[in-house]
């Protein structure tokens, strides 16, 4: 009998009737690690070797999951930017093998008025397995942290995603998601604006077919005063492909003159598609604005006749009007040859 | 001169509500043609109607144009055959560049690989003639564009996709003087004797470098006075009041 495990569960959940407080799901097994491979300037990473949480209450998507990565990983990298550095790291997971068992750590601590810039890239001709995924940040006051990922995994793996990220004074963390592979996907973010003045930017694109399976966990917790968050999912899904997103945008008391802001964007393009989005705002400070807004709809037909005066098919219409709608955040990730594999992705798709 | 576009008692509803109530329309080619009427009158449906969109049915009537009954046609072979209609609120396309955007509909258009250089070239040069800042070709399309920008970009796509008729639904609403004066040239510069140009306005002051053939007064889906430029200036001083008796 396969073993059903809890993932993505709401930090305070909702009615049982409506099925969405959780995902259940299960942990695929798969055989071989993938090929990870590490670009920096020397002396910036090094062996993870065994390290706690940087929160231990950390709950990730799933506990199983999380301890497994956490203590079992098989690649696991420190990223260390002294103060006032500037660095950018690449990580290329490739799961290589047929079916595929990873666990990657990554643990980055970025100094005070230093800058990181991270880029993920998941790929491989893996068929099965699990990829899993911790990233935890630490971003010192001032610091400038971005992190980009592209995940173009086959088609029959699943992916967890754990990642946590605390926020000093005056910190800036800009979070890029372009996920388009793998068969379920399961996202998990938590971050602590803990610092003063601390902002969080994060834009997660994705694009389901078949029976793939998106499921988005974000947790903005605004603890210190005049934080900002500001996340937005987007994306198209076809055949029979689903997505769950719970966003929850949680003012803690003393988090005075905080500002947050979630918005989930769906585009169903076909009739059996599922959208579920679950925006949740929890208040326990006055002084503050927190706006949310979530859309699932069919293609705008406006914008379908537009194109179509313009010579275009309806079929070309609609691949311009997915492609456009990814392209803005494909476009930020700023290597030129992963932008040009996401994009042949995301055309091979629709 | 040759006819171009005919309609033929042309019914056209929207959700089931009559709002076009037989038409009867031709355009030849070097024409240029001016539609005006009062709000509601049906005007944006006529160009929508010969354009094909989806949102307005034909209930009566036919569409001939360049000889071929088009009345059941796609909207985009309508446009291959040369048809263009500039929008009263252009949509923004964003993940796509002016430039990739033209260069790509007129290669779908034409059915011809447009040369990079040449097309470069040809895109700047349709551009300094709108005074539209080249640096728009790089951005997505009408993302961030100021109404005149999206108005002028309508107007580049048509003098770059070269239709031979282009309609303009209310291109010179919300323009102040001297865009419309600058569209009105772009329109002037596009318009020669083998294509023709339908014009929907509320105003003279797009006509200001153009001189039309013929002038029709839309009221309640019907046209009630077909006459030359000199309507343009009578409906100015006097208003649709005297039309709307005729209805």
């Amino acid at each position: 009998m396969e073993k059903r495990a809890i993932f993505n569960e709401l930090p305070r959940p909702t009615f049982r009737w409506l099925k969405v407080n959780y995902t259940e799901s299960q942990i695929e097994e798969g055989q071989h690690p993938a090929m990870v491979t590490v670009f920096s300037e020397e002396g910036i990473v090094a062996p993870l070797g065994k390290r706690e949480l940087l929160k231990e209450s950390f709950l990730g998507a799933n506990k199983e999951s999380l301890e497994a990565v956490t203590a079992h990983y098989t690649a696991g990298f420190a990223v260390t930017v002294p103060d006032g550095a500037h660095e950018k790291v690449e990580v290329v997971i490739d799961a290589d093998a047929d079916t595929v068992n990873e666990k990657t750590r990554i643990f980055a601590t970025v100094g005070e008025n230093a800058t990181l810039e991270l880029l993920y890239h998941l790929k491989g001709r893996a068929e099965s397995g699990n990829v899993t995924l911790l990233t935890e940040v630490l971003a010192k006051k001032q610091a400038n942290v971005t992190v980009k990922k592209v995940q173009l995994l086959g088609e029959g793996v699943q992916q967890i995603e754990h990642r946590y990220t605390k926020f000093e004074d005056d910190s800036k963390v800009e979070y890029i998601n372009v996920e388009l592979g793998g068969k379920e996907n399961i996202l998990y973010y938590d971050e602590d604006l803990i610092g003063e003045r601390a902002e969080l930017v994060h834009d997660l694109a994705y694009l389901g077919e078949k029976e793939q399976r998106f499921d988005i966990s974000m947790l903005m917790s605004h603890i210190g005063k005049k934080t900002v968050s500001d996340i937005h999912t987007l994306g198209a899904l076809s055949g029979k492909s689903k997505k769950a997103f719970r966003g929850t945008l949680d003012f803690i008391r003393g988090s005075v003159a905080s500002e947050g802001a979630e918005e989930d964007t769906c585009l169903l393009l076909d009739p059996e598609v599922k959208s579920v989005s679950l925006p949740l705002l929890l208040c326990k400070e006055d002084n503050v604005v927190g706006n949310h807004a979530a859309s699932a709809g069919q293609l705008d037909q406006t914008k379908l006749f537009y194109l179509m005066s313009r010579g275009f098919s309806e079929s070309e219409a609609k691949h311009i009007i997915v492609e456009s709608m990814l392209r803005p955040i494909i476009d930020r990730i700023g290597n030129e040859d992963i932008e040009e594999a996401a994009l042949a992705a995301v055309r091979a798709k629709i | 001169m040759a006819e171009l576009l005919r309609v033929e008692n042309l019914h056209v509803a929207v959700e089931e509500k009559e709002i076009l109530k037989g038409i009867d329309l031709t355009i030849n080619t070097g024409e240029i043609h001016v539609v005006m009427g009062t709000n509601g009158a049906g005007k944006s449906t006529l160009a929508n109607a010969i354009m094909g969109n989806p949102a307005y049915t034909v209930t009566e009537g036919k569409i001939v144009f360049d000889g071929k009954d088009i009345t059941e046609d796609a909207v985009n072979d309508r446009a291959k055959a040369g048809i263009f209609m500039s929008f009263q609120s252009p949509i923004s396309i964003p993940g796509i560049t002016v430039e990739n955007f033209i260069r790509t509909a007129k290669t779908t258009i034409t059915g011809e690989q447009q040369r990079a250089l040449a097309f470069k070239k040809e895109l700047k040069s349709k551009m300094d003639e709108l005074s539209f800042d080249s640096s728009y070709a790089q951005r997505y399309v009408n993302d961030g564009f100021s109404g005149g920008e999206r108005k002028k970009n309508e107007i580049l796509q048509m003098s770059i996709l070269n239709p031979k008729l282009a309609m303009l639904d209310e291109t010179d609403s919300g323009l102040d003087v001297d865009a419309v004066r600058i569209v009105s040239e772009g329109v002037s510069r596009f318009h020669n004797e083998n294509n023709a140009v339908l014009i929907i306005t509320h105003h003279n002051s797009i006509l200001q470098k153009l001189k039309p053939d013929f002038v029709h007064i839309l009221i309640n889906g019907r046209i009630v006075k077909t006459g030359d430029a000199s309507l343009v200036a009578e409906i100015e001083k006097q208003g649709y009041d005297a039309y709307k008796a005729l209805v």
